[in-house]
Order: C-alpha cells, then sequence, then structure tokens
C-alpha cells in the first residue's frame, strides 16, 4: 500500500525540486502513535511557479513493518536516500 | 578565502557540467581564464564563500559521480585554497603542476580543514597533509567506489561507541547501547549518530529514521519501546546514502532555496483530486 507524503513548502519562482526515488522521510516525534518510515516510490521533479507557498505530493512506502501506518502524521524530510 | 574548483580530463564532462552547473552558481563560483588543457577552473566571486558548506555539497554529489564509476575514484577535483595557478609564479601562487598533482582528488587550505572539521568531523578524518603543496589532500579508497556493489546481508561489524562511524563510505557497522525507552535512545543516538549532515536548524531531520530503521533489525516488536540492549547501526549498514542531487529537497532547504513549512504522511488516495497548484511536476 502506497502512503501519501504531502509538503508545504516556499521558494522563488522557478526553483526546481527533485524528490529522488528513494528519498527517505522521518516521523517528525518518535513518540507519536504512529511512528514511521518512508521511502519514495519514483522519482518526480517539482518546479515553483509562484513565490506563494506551495504542496507538493509524492507517493511512499513504509519501511517499519513493525510500527502503525501514518495517519496525518507530521514527517520530517532527510538528506538519506535509500536506491 | 577564496575558491577555486578545477574540473580535469572528465570524458563525459558536458553531461556532468549540467548537473553541477546549479551547484557552482549557487555558491558564486564563476569561469576563470585559468583553463589549462582539457581542465576548466572556477573561482569564487567573494571572498567570504562559505568554505565548508561548498565542500560538503561538493562531496555528497561527488559521492555519486564515484559510486557510479567503474574505477572509484572521481573525474574531478575541487580545490580550496585562497592561492591561484600562475604561470608566473610568487611564493603564494600554486605551480601548474598542482593541476596534475590534485588529480582525481580534493584539496583544502588549512582554514577551509577547520571549518569543515567544525562541521563534518568524520568528513575531515579522511584529508592528509600534502607537505608539497602545503594542502589537505582528500584520500579516495577503493571501498568508497565499491561499497555499493556490496552484498546485501553482509554482517555488520559491532563496534565501540566511540568507534562507530557514519561515513557512508565505511564498511558496515553497529554499537550496541542500554535503551530506556525512545526519549533515551534518541539522546544516546545523536551523539552515536555524531556528524551527520543534517542542517536541523533548517528543519531536516534523520536521527529518527536511523533509530527506526535500526529498531526492524532489532526486531522491535509493534507497539513496544526499546528497553534495554539496542544496536545503533550505521548508514551503510542500513543501505542509506545521502542525496547528491543539488535540487533534492533536503540539498534545496540546507542551500536555502527552499523551505519547508510542514509534512504530513497519510494513507494515499490515487483517485482523489489534489491541492497542487503553484507548480508544475513531472516524473
Amino acid at each position: 500500500m502506497a502512503f501519501r507524503v504531502r509538503a508545504k513548502v516556499q521558494g522563488r519562482p522557478g526553483t526546481r525540486v527533485v524528490i529522488e526515488e528513494g528519498t527517505i522521510f522521518e516521523v517528525a516525534d518518535l513518540s507519536s502513535s504512529s511512528p514511521q518510515t518512508l521511502r519514495v516510490l519514483n522519482t518526480q521533479v517539482f518546479t515553483l511557479s509562484s513565490g506563494a507557498p506551495t504542496y507538493f505530493d509524492v507517493d511512499t512506502e513504509c519501511l517499519n513493518p513493525s510500527r502503525p501506518s501514518p495517519s496525518k502524521t507530521p514527517m520530517r524530510a532527510t538528506p538519506f536516500v535509500r536506491p | 578565502m577564496k575558491c577555486y574548483l578545477t574540473l580535469i580530463h572528465a570524458s563525459d564532462w558536458e553531461e556532468r557540467l549540467g548537473e553541477v552547473s546549479p551547484l557552482l552558481s549557487s555558491h558564486g563560483l564563476r569561469r576563470t581564464d585559468l583553463s589549462f588543457g582539457e581542465s576548466l577552473t572556477y573561482e569564487s566571486t567573494k571572498n567570504t564563500v562559505e568554505a565548508e558548506i561548498l565542500v560538503r555539497h561538493f562531496l555528497v554529489w561527488l559521492d555519486s559521480v564515484v559510486a557510479s564509476s567503474d574505477r572509484g575514484v572521481p573525474p574531478w577535483s575541487i580545490l580550496v585554497t585562497n592561492r591561484r595557478l600562475a604561470s608566473e609564479r610568487s611564493p603564494r601562487d600554486l605551480p601548474r603542476w598542482a593541476l596534475a598533482e590534485f588529480f582525481n582528488s580534493v584539496l583544502l587550505e588549512e582554514e577551509a580543514l577547520a571549518r569543515l572539521a567544525h562541521v563534518d568531523p568524520n568528513l575531515a578524518h579522511h584529508f592528509e597533509l600534502n607537505r608539497d603543496l602545503q594542502l589537505y589532500v582528500y584520500k579516495w579508497t577503493p571501498r568508497q567506489g565499491q561499497r555499493h556493489e556490496r552484498a546485501d546481508g553482509e554482517e555488520p561489524t559491532e563496534v565501540a561507541f566511540e568507534d562507530f562511524s557514519n561515513d557512508p563510505g565505511s564498511e558496515p557497522q553497529k554499537t550496541t547501547v542500554s535503551a530506556k525507552g525512545f526519549q533515551h535512545l534518541v539522546s544516546l543516538a545523536k551523539s552515536a549518530y555524531r556528524g551527520l549532515r543534517i542542517d536541523s536548524s533548517r528543519g531536516l531531520g534523520g536521527v529518527n529514521a536511523l533509530v527506526l530503521l535500526s529498531g526492524e533489525l532489532n526486531h522491535l516488536r509493534r507497539g513496544t519501546e526499546p528497553e534495554g540492549p539496542f544496536a545503533l547501526f550505521n548508514l551503510s549498514a542500513l543501505r542509506l546514502r545521502y542525496s547528491a542531487d543539488p535540487d533534492s529537497l533536503a540539498n534545496s532547504v540546507t542551500s536555502g532555496k527552499l523551505e519547508v513549512l510542514q509534512i504530513t504522511a497519510e494513507p494515499g488516495n490515487k483517485d482523489e483530486e489534489e491541492e497542487g497548484d503553484g507548480f508544475s511536476s513531472s516524473r
């Protein structure tokens, strides 16, 4: 089952953002009811068309099968990739 | 400090230049007239270039090039110094033969190394002084180029806490700590995972992921907190590497191009119409 990561970001118009396959998102709070680590399934490239706050969504998979699935769970971006 | 970056003898240099150009320009680098043979040299336009950030970003990118190369060495080099290459040498200039000397490597002036050591001790540990050049040279090892060829399932080596390496090029390792719940474990993990290239001041994370992924290898049962011996695994053991794309989400945040306001996760529903104005996307 795929899980959706929704990120609200802001930057200058024209900023290009690459969410590569394997990118890791972590749960912001380990005491959350659904502490989970997520891995992006497919590479996606976004280009900001305005300077206003913008949303993008990516499909992910859970890497912690022993933990509950996320449900509107606050997450954080990490610099890690698992190919 | 001035920063000179020289690209040498890369057969696919046009393609690579397209990849690395945004990184160079974001750090204020521009082409100079110090081209030599098949090399291209860039220099910073500011004396106050944040050398350690450039080196870290460049090494992350270079690391991916090395990992994908057959030879296990980079086709590019980087030199961070306040000296320049010159045909008519002054005591402070670098000789032209230095170009050949730093082919396939990364060289830092002592000041740049000190700044790098402050933010990333593990990375700085790989530099050794070249007495002829009076510059610190990055020591590439075959293992760095071959680590992705390692068979999955290789048993990580148990090491002492102080020997635990977070260099993604290191061998798979684990170190065992005594945990009293997640909160206690995270405080231990922050020490064990010292030197990670994570800009937490900009909202980036990583330690929670490392703890939870280690938890899977500890066979932590669903709904339980870690109590007692708990093995923390390093990046290599967890099959993780740093994102090498300068436009990646994390690197864009680190470089200040992008600010993340909020991230949430929930079960996916592909049929749902998304709130997606303000950007264009492609796969």
